[in-house]
């Protein structure tokens, strides 16, 4: 069994989740999302991207102010302004993503790899020179080349990086390569892992059990699943299943994670689907 | 693919649970037909809604024979039924079994053992029910886990215990407490198995992974064959599911409404690229379409091609002073806009000095 110090949730539910075609959180919202998601006991909570406006970051200030039990990240691109406006927030944790797939840099960018590593340097000196910690992303590392994965989080190293996401941007990781990927690179990867799950084949669940048994120190997830498309690897589900399976028990409040299910039920529109795993009214 | 699976059905059978009116709409069984079921499975109190044999497809009864007498079996046989399972809990009495397998190997075409606590099987376990299998003509041997016990890992060491003791035909059935049973019902079919359990939009969390998870997933990973065209997959989902009075989310995994919309900046600037960047699978394989949603995360490029598709052509400083009212309006209504507030948006800040005529009708916002 593993304990805290070896493995940990992320929760996105304030960027990732919110990021969800036709879902906006008010403020009241938010403030209340992230209280109750501090108060359950999740330590790291991707709070927004300050790069979306004022309005934006005027709440996430507000957030930063809230003494909360727990750590806040601002998610970035690789771009000093958008760094610029999470430092401007207050924010330590500094997530700074970049595309790393070969697919995703030739059709989205329209550049090369070097290209990637070259905007990624700047960007990280540039955190590192402001006193930021950062958090590397790597987008659509599913569809990457490992090795250039690999050189992502040996180019965080040397900035201190002090882990790096492996996203499935699109969902199209099935258990079993997850767990060959994922047994390659905790053994080869200068940082800590975490795994970010797409739910496009209903697999999110599965892909983040292979990330847990292969190692992996982190995973993230939101509230009821919400997210792009078909959504994120659901939270709930993630500590009743880990807890179910492997006696990985959270030290989470459970009549606080409640309460955190059915506000961001609300907040989102989405009523809970009635065979939704852990949440799901039978469950 | 050399491998095709036959996909055995628990849908029908959470209708009738659901509904408990006898009605049943026939129609749902060639729906079910066109994407790879072959059999049906259903339980005693089911099974009296269906008053004729279903064409072309194999109804099994599934009863408990730890609960349900043994003289009782017979009563509830009708011919619409081509087979019986055995409902069984491993770690009870086996002489129930025994007396229950005897009965039924005389009196029913053919018995089917259902394991519903798969994970507590140890392989002396494998080999006393290996015995069972043989001595009593069992023609198939159901791997169940209703409880969700099971990863995908696990799964493969006990379909691989099972193929070496059992000698008759194994199935899966996988339960979805833990939000696993697509995975580990694939794990089976690498395994070798090719007999799955599925239920349509996941509607049951015992028994049977979500039907178009395993269609799609067997497709895309090249694993299986399951059915040739799935065009009209989420359709027909949504259909059965409204049988039970179900409607399906609009963001469940193939077949939601939702999962080919967009809004973020991003992600729409990388749809107009190409939309294999953020799809994994294109929206006319399962019969959903693409959709721009504009909202707080739309970019100026969303903005400027929904205008473009509502037949408005929108200069930069136009696109920079709608992105702003854009984003205010959603913030303050906690929603997406719609696409009269798009038009009215579009008549109060720039048509306003363009008079151009505007056409209020919604199009499909598909790209």
């Amino acid at each position: 069994m593993r304990t805290l110090q070896q493995f940990d949730l992320v929760d996105t539910t304030l960027r990732d989740g919110e990021q969800t075609a036709g879902i906006v959180f008010s403020a009241e919202e938010k403030l209340n999302i992230v209280r109750t998601l501090s108060d359950m006991g999740i330590h790291w909570i991707e709070a927004g991207i300050p790069a979306m406006g004022e309005m934006e970051q005027r709440l996430l200030k507000e957030m930063l102010g809230m003494k909360l039990n727990t750590n806040l990240i601002a998610w970035n691109r690789a771009v000093i302004e958008d760094v610029d406006s999470s430092m401007r927030c207050g924010f330590s944790y500094i997530h700074v993503s970049v595309p790393v797939s070969d697919f995703n840099i030739q059709y989205k960018l329209k550049r090369d790899r070097a290209w990637v590593l070259s905007r990624l340097e700047q960007t990280l000196q540039y955190v590192k020179a402001n006193g930021g910690v950062i958090l590397l992303g790597a987008e659509d590392a599913s569809r990457a080349d490992k090795e250039f994965f690999l050189r992502i989080a040996e180019l965080g190293y040397q900035y201190n990086a002090i882990r790096i996401r492996y996203a499935d941007t699109v969902g199209c990781l099935n258990p079993f390569r997850a767990k060959e990927e994922f047994d390659y690179l905790v053994k080869r990867c200068a940082l800590p892992i975490e795994f970010h799950g797409h739910n496009d084949f209903g697999m999110a669940m599965a892909n983040s059990v292979a990330a847990y048994l292969s190692g992996i120190e982190f995973v993230s997830a939101t509230s009821t699943g919400i997210g792009e498309r078909a959504g994120n690897a659901c939270l709930e589900e993630m500590v009743n299943t880990l807890d179910k399976l492997y006696g990985y028990h959270m030290d989470i409040q459970t009549e606080k994670m409640n309460q955190l299910t059915r506000t961001v039920e609300r907040a989102s529109g989405r009523k809970i689907y009635k065979f939704k795993p852990a949440i799901g009214m039978m469950a | 693919m050399d491998k095709c699976i036959n996909l055995i059905d628990h849908t029908i059978n959470s209708i009738l649970t659901e509904r408990q009116d006898a009605f049943l709409d026939y129609k749902l069984f060639d729906i079910l037909k066109k994407y790879g079921v072959s059999t049906v499975d259903l339980s005693v109190n089911s099974v009296k809604s269906i008053l004729r044999p279903v064409k072309s497809l194999t109804i099994r009864m599934e009863i408990d024979a730890c609960r349900i007498p043994v003289r009782d079996l017979e009563q509830y046989y009708t011919p619409s039924i081509n087979a019986v399972i055995l409902r069984w809990r491993n770690g009870d009495e086996l002489s129930a079994l025994k007396e229950c397998l005897e009965f039924a190997r005389y009196k029913m075409k053919q018995v089917y053992l259902k394991i519903i606590n798969t994970s507590t099987l140890t392989h002396g376990d494998f080999e006393e029910y290996g015995i069972l299998v043989k001595e009593y003509g069992v023609s198939g041997f159901i791997l169940c886990d209703i409880e969700s016990r099971l990863d995908p890992y696990t799964v493969i060491d006990y379909v691989n215990f099972a193929k070496d003791i059992i000698s008759c035909k194994i199935e899966f059935c996988a339960g979805n407490g833990c939000g696993l049973a697509t995975a580990n019902s694939l794990a089976a079919i690498r395994c070798g198995i090719v007999d799955i359990h599925t239920v349509v939009g996941g509607a049951n969390l015992t028994e049977g992974a979500a039907m178009e998870e395993i269609i799609l997933t067997c497709k895309y990973f090249q694993m299986a064959e399951v059915c040739e065209r799935t065009p009209d997959l989420a359709k027909d989902s949504r259909r059965i599911l409204q049988s039970m009075q179900l409607k399906v989310p609009v963001d469940k995994a193939i077949i939601g409404n939702g999962i080919f919309s967009h809004e973020s900046g991003i992600h729409v600037d990388g749809i107009m690229k190409n939309p294999k960047l953020y799809e994994v699978i294109s929206p006319e394989d399962v019969g959903v379409k693409r959709k721009i949603v504009i909202g707080k995360h739309s970019g100026k490029a969303s903005i400027r091609m929904r205008y473009q598709q509502m037949g408005l052509k929108l200069t930069e400083e136009e696109v920079a002073a709608l992105t702003d009212r854009i984003k205010q309006l959603a913030l303050s209504q906690n929603a997406s806009l719609s696409y009269k507030q798009l038009i009215a948006l579009y008549t109060l800040n720039v048509n306003i000095n363009r008079n151009k005529e505007v056409d209020t009708d919604e199009n499909i916002t598909t790209i």
